[in-house]
């Protein structure tokens, strides 16, 4: 036990050359682990062996897996094998993550892109026999791009009065129930949104199923959302900032209304709209509460509307195979729109993003 | 590990085993001459220091004697930890960090390219400005975490036992907690914390120590107990640290290296290396006097 | 002689925090209606749902939780939920169990392994899968990758049906709880991959250089410095996007063929949901019906409420806990 005898003195390094390299695997190792692995696939894709059951690729995966793990098990001990191993499946679970969403993207976009043309965007599903060709979605497009406004004129002002209120006023029970009564929202199916507005509105209160019966089903599921992101970016907004302008003798509305909003009003905008991104392509709540229209409806307030999703829905049910081209369609259509919206949130979130980090 | 602790006889001409291993091919250190042993535990030679593109510290290059202790002192923002990270090569953990130069233990570079910075860090250890022992492990888990990455399995507890008592009596802490091993390593004083991370870093028995400020988040007490501590280590390892405190320079170095910067956007650069005495009595440099006599920094 | 003493004039206002100004009184006033609003919105709403879903509670002849017939407009009505809860929960937790591993690789991929200049390309890609609509991966999981995944299942009951839940007795695997898992699995995927990322990225720095001085390799850091502190948002992220499983509605509705009847063998088309089961049969019900359908889906919303209600306990537990942290 006695530390004096460890005196650790200067060695000569070559009694032990390996010291601070240890044993490597040489750097092109992994390249050529899945070389052989892809190798031994192509032959089995090639002679059409089949290793229990497996398709080609797989095995080309394993092959890779087992080559490189063995390799460097051997050559550079359990520690470092352990450590490459974690490496490929981490990139492995990246790559398991970004090719579904290439694929879907690329099925959308080629699927689709065939069917959009100016007739397409120009005319509805009024009298178009579900296995003939042609018709369009501007009757969908119409739809969701009221529902959606109607949705947003009804949440931003509430969802930003009330994270106003949480931010700058709110201290006690009733601001802390709110708080917990938003959490709760923002969990709510959306199909219980859908279910409430046609139970409530149409069935009790006897409104007719319409564009804004789909609208103020999608405000249940904007609000939360808005207020969850509204409300961050007010925190956010630095304390000395409101303490300042109050010193000045400023009241404390004008604060909030002339300081705290503008600071923080592109934090603000990018959360709205990617509440909107969410809520565009809702489906189900619009399913209970517009039904489906096949001609294009001006009137927001009277009468079932269509919409981008129950149109996709509506043309997958009819199982023709043009009814499934327009489905398609409408469904490039959709992750337009909701592309759109998203990224341009995300780019405005970047570029103005508060030098908080 | 532990061959090499041992032999330090001066015909290790030619190994015969090293060469018979056929291994080699694999390996391509720098080795110096196979006769001399090196009289530098630690060497930077022309050491450059990049984050990404920016020149943080330029041209350094000082030897460092084994069994001694080091102080790099200087004002803040003159690279001085920078240099110490290199020594570890923790500098290249930040991303685009890199050295241009060499660091050579015992007369190897560390930097060269087939080197394991796993390796290195395992022979280099260091203790952090913070004391960072694991939260969510006990002392005794603390103490021997670097240890079970190497034996982790069908390692009797006994011996990992002896190597517990051993780091923490190092480390002048076994007393204080011997009888709650098993207590959270987070649940001791800002001082005795210190102490811990000294201890699990000298549990997997590294060649150097590197310090970087260790006692500036530590009050008077702790600090005189860190210092005192230091005296002991001194005679199994060999010791650089990093303080912005003269005194204790002056308390705990054999010699001390003094950095500086000439402007902001400058790179910092070693200014005067000697021994502490004659850093503080004679300095060789104006900056040194002025910096030493309180001038600037 | 006194000299006169000056009583402080108090400027109206300063008095009290509740300003007499009109503008901010009136604001004020505004901000905690819009507050009450929500309030009375969601108390609306849950009273309205449960009061609509009694009368079928009421009539139902069968029990409510062992039943396994879906009839409530029958003459006498009957239905259960225990098929509908089933679905839900097979179907979630098999998305969970797929999701999860990979959410927390890519999560780790982002933080740990990635080049920096990558990162934020990276996480707003796994974002971007977030934002695809459901309709969307109903229908791209129905027409484009079940022909990929039968294969699959197939593969599935030939060499591991010896474990019952792959066997597969009808020869039938199309539109299968196993599908549908799987697509539900990325739809939750990119929620998993967002939480950990960000308890990833707020592992202190101290940590992470603790392990690495000790002569860690990046395996044995993460192991020893990122998942002790990251568990409980390891575990909140999982529960998150367990949350967002059971609320799926229309991938389900489209993907599984709607049995309904309680099946434990994955690969066997069949199986409902909770929600799925509402979106399907509501056009066609009748009052009690759409009752009925009402009260599954409080049902599903108790679940879901408890389940986003724990993962967040999980992580504020440990906030108090560790302050230092």
């Amino acid at each position: 036990m006695s530390l004096k005898t460890d005196v650790h003195l200067p060695i000569n390094p070559s009694d032990d050359p390996l010291r601070l390299t240890g044993r490597r695997l040489p750097r092109w190792a992994p390249a050529a682990s899945m070389v052989a692995g892809l190798v031994i696939g192509i032959l089995l894709l090639v002679t059409g062996v089949k290793i229990l059951g497996l398709t080609w690729w797989v095995v080309a995966l394993l092959a890779f897996l087992l080559i490189y793990g063995g390799w460097t098990l051997s050559v550079e001990g359990r520690r470092h094998a352990t450590d490459r191993i974690a490496t490929a499946a981490v990139y492995l679970t990246a790559a398991a993550a970004i090719i579904p969403l290439a694929w879907i993207l690329i099925t959308v976009i080629t699927k689709g892109i065939s069917v959009i043309n100016l007739e397409f965007l120009t005319s509805t599903m009024r009298n178009v026999n579900p296995r003939a060709e042609g018709g369009g979605i501007l009757h969908a497009v119409v739809g969701t791009l009221t529902q959606v406004g109607i949705a947003t004129l009804i949440s931003v002002p509430i969802g930003i009065c009330t994270a106003i209120y949480l931010s700058e006023y709110g201290r006690g029970r009733l601001a802390r129930s709110i708080n917990f009564f938003v959490d709760v929202m923002t969990g709510i199916p959306s199909i219980i949104a859908g279910m409430f507005i046609f139970t409530f509105w149409i069935l009790t209160l006897g409104f007719p199923q319409s564009g804004l019966a789909a609208g103020l089903a999608l405000s249940i599921l904007m609000i939360p959302v808005v207020i969850k992101s509204a409300e961050e970016m007010l925190k956010i907004v630095p304390n000395e900032l409101r303490e300042g302008a109050l010193a000045l003798g400023i009241p404390k509305y004008k604060v909030i209304i002339k300081i705290v909003i503008p600071t923080a009003i592109s934090g603000i905008i990018t959360g709205v709209m990617l509440a909107v991104a969410r809520v565009t392509g809702e489906t189900a709540p619009l399913l209970l509460t517009t039904f489906l229209a096949q001609d294009v409806n001006w009137n927001a307030f009277e009468g079932s509307q269509a919409s981008l999703p129950t149109f996709i829905w509506d043309q997958i049910a009819r199982g023709t195979q043009s009814s499934l081209d327009r489905a398609w369609g409408g469904a490039f259509a959709l992750i337009f729109l909701v592309l759109i919206f998203y990224s341009a949130a995300r780019i405005l979130a970047a570029i103005y993003a508060p030098r908080e980090r | 590990m532990d061959a090499h602790r041992t032999s330090v006889s001066s015909d290790t001409a030619t190994d015969p085993t090293v060469e018979a291993t056929g291994q080699e091919k694999l390996v391509t250190s720098s080795i110096v001459s196979p006769e001399a042993v090196p009289q530098f535990r630690i060497e930077l030679k022309n050491l450059d220091i990049y984050y990404s593109d920016f020149l943080a510290v330029q041209g350094v290059s000082l030897q460092v004697r084994p069994q001694s202790v080091m102080s790099f002192i200087g004002p803040s923002g003159c690279g001085k930890s920078t240099v110490l990270r290199s020594v570890d090569r923790m500098h290249e953990v930040t991303p685009g960090a890199r050295v241009s130069g060499q660091v050579l233990l015992d007369g190897e570079d560390i930097y060269a390219p087939n080197v394991d910075p796993v390796l290195v860090r395992r022979t280099i250890g260091m203790v952090f400005q913070r004391p960072n022992p694991f939260p969510t492990m006990s002392i005794y888990d603390n103490v021997i975490a670097g240890l079970k990455l190497e034996k982790s399995r069908g390692v009797k507890k006994s011996s990992f036992d002896d190597t517990v008592e051993r780091s923490l009596r190092g480390a002048n802490l076994w007393d204080e907690v011997k009888d709650r091993l098993d207590r959270p390593g987070a649940g001791l004083s800002g001082g005795q914390q210190q102490r811990l991370c000294i201890a699990r870093a000298i549990a997997v028995e590294p060649e150097v120590l590197l310090m970087d400020e260790p006692c500036s988040a530590l009050d008077p007490i702790s600090t005189l107990a860190i210092e005192d501590l230091i005296h002991d280590l001194k005679n199994q390892y060999t010791i650089i640290i990093v303080t912005h405190n003269m005194q204790q320079a002056a308390r705990v170095s054999d010699e001390t290296a003094f950095f500086n910067l000439e402007s902001v956007g400058e790179p910092g650069r070693l200014i005067e290396v000697g021994s502490t005495t004659d850093i503080f009595s004679q300095p060789k440099h104006q900056q040194t006097e002025d910096y030493i006599s309180g001038r600037f920094g | 002689m006194s000299a006169p003493v000056h009583e402080p004039q108090l400027h109206p206002g300063i008095t009290s925090e509740r300003s007499v100004r009109p503008g901010d009184r009136n604001f004020r006033f505004l901000t905690t209606g819009a507050g009450i609003t929500v309030l009375i919105v969601l108390a609306a709403i849950a009273a309205f749902l449960i009061w609509k879903s009694i009368p079928a509670l009421q009539n139902n002849t069968g029990s409510l939780l062992t039943n396994q017939q879906w009839l409530p407009d029958a003459d006498p009505p009957s239905w259960g939920i225990s098929v509908l809860i089933f679905g839900t929960l097979w179907t979630s937790i098999l998305a969970m169990v797929i999701a999860v591993p990979i959410g927390i690789g890519t999560a780790l991929f982002i933080a740990f392994y990635a080049p920096r200049r990558l990162s934020k390309g990276l996480g707003f890609i796994v974002d971007l899968l977030a934002a695809v609509p459901s309709i969307i991966f109903g229908l791209w999981g129905l027409y484009n990758f079940m022909p990929y995944l039968v294969p699959f299942a197939e593969w599935l009951s030939t060499y591991l049906g010896w474990i019952p839940i792959f066997t597969n007795n009808v020869d039938l695997y199309t539109k299968s709880i196993l599908i549908a898992g799987v697509v539900l699995a990325l739809m939750i995927l990119p929620t998993v991959s967002a939480i950990s990322r960000e308890v990833f990225l707020q592992v202190p720095r101290s940590h992470i250089e603790a392990s690495l001085a000790l002569g860690a390799t990046r395996w044995e850091m993460i192991r020893m410095s990122v998942f002790p502190f990251s568990r409980p948002g390891m575990i909140s992220a999982a529960m998150l996007g367990l949350g967002r499983a059971l609320g799926e509605t229309i991938a389900v509705a489209l993907i599984l063929s709607a049995v309904f009847e309680i099946n434990w063998k994955l690969t066997e088309p069949g199986g409902n949901s909770i929600a799925a089961n509402i979106a399907l049969k509501w056009g066609e019900a009748g009052d009690n019906g759409r009752s009925a359908l009402i009260a599954t889906g409080l049902v599903l919303f108790f679940i879901t409420l408890v389940v986003n209600m724990t993962a967040r306990w999980v992580v504020n537990r440990r906030k108090d806990f560790s302050g230092a942290n």
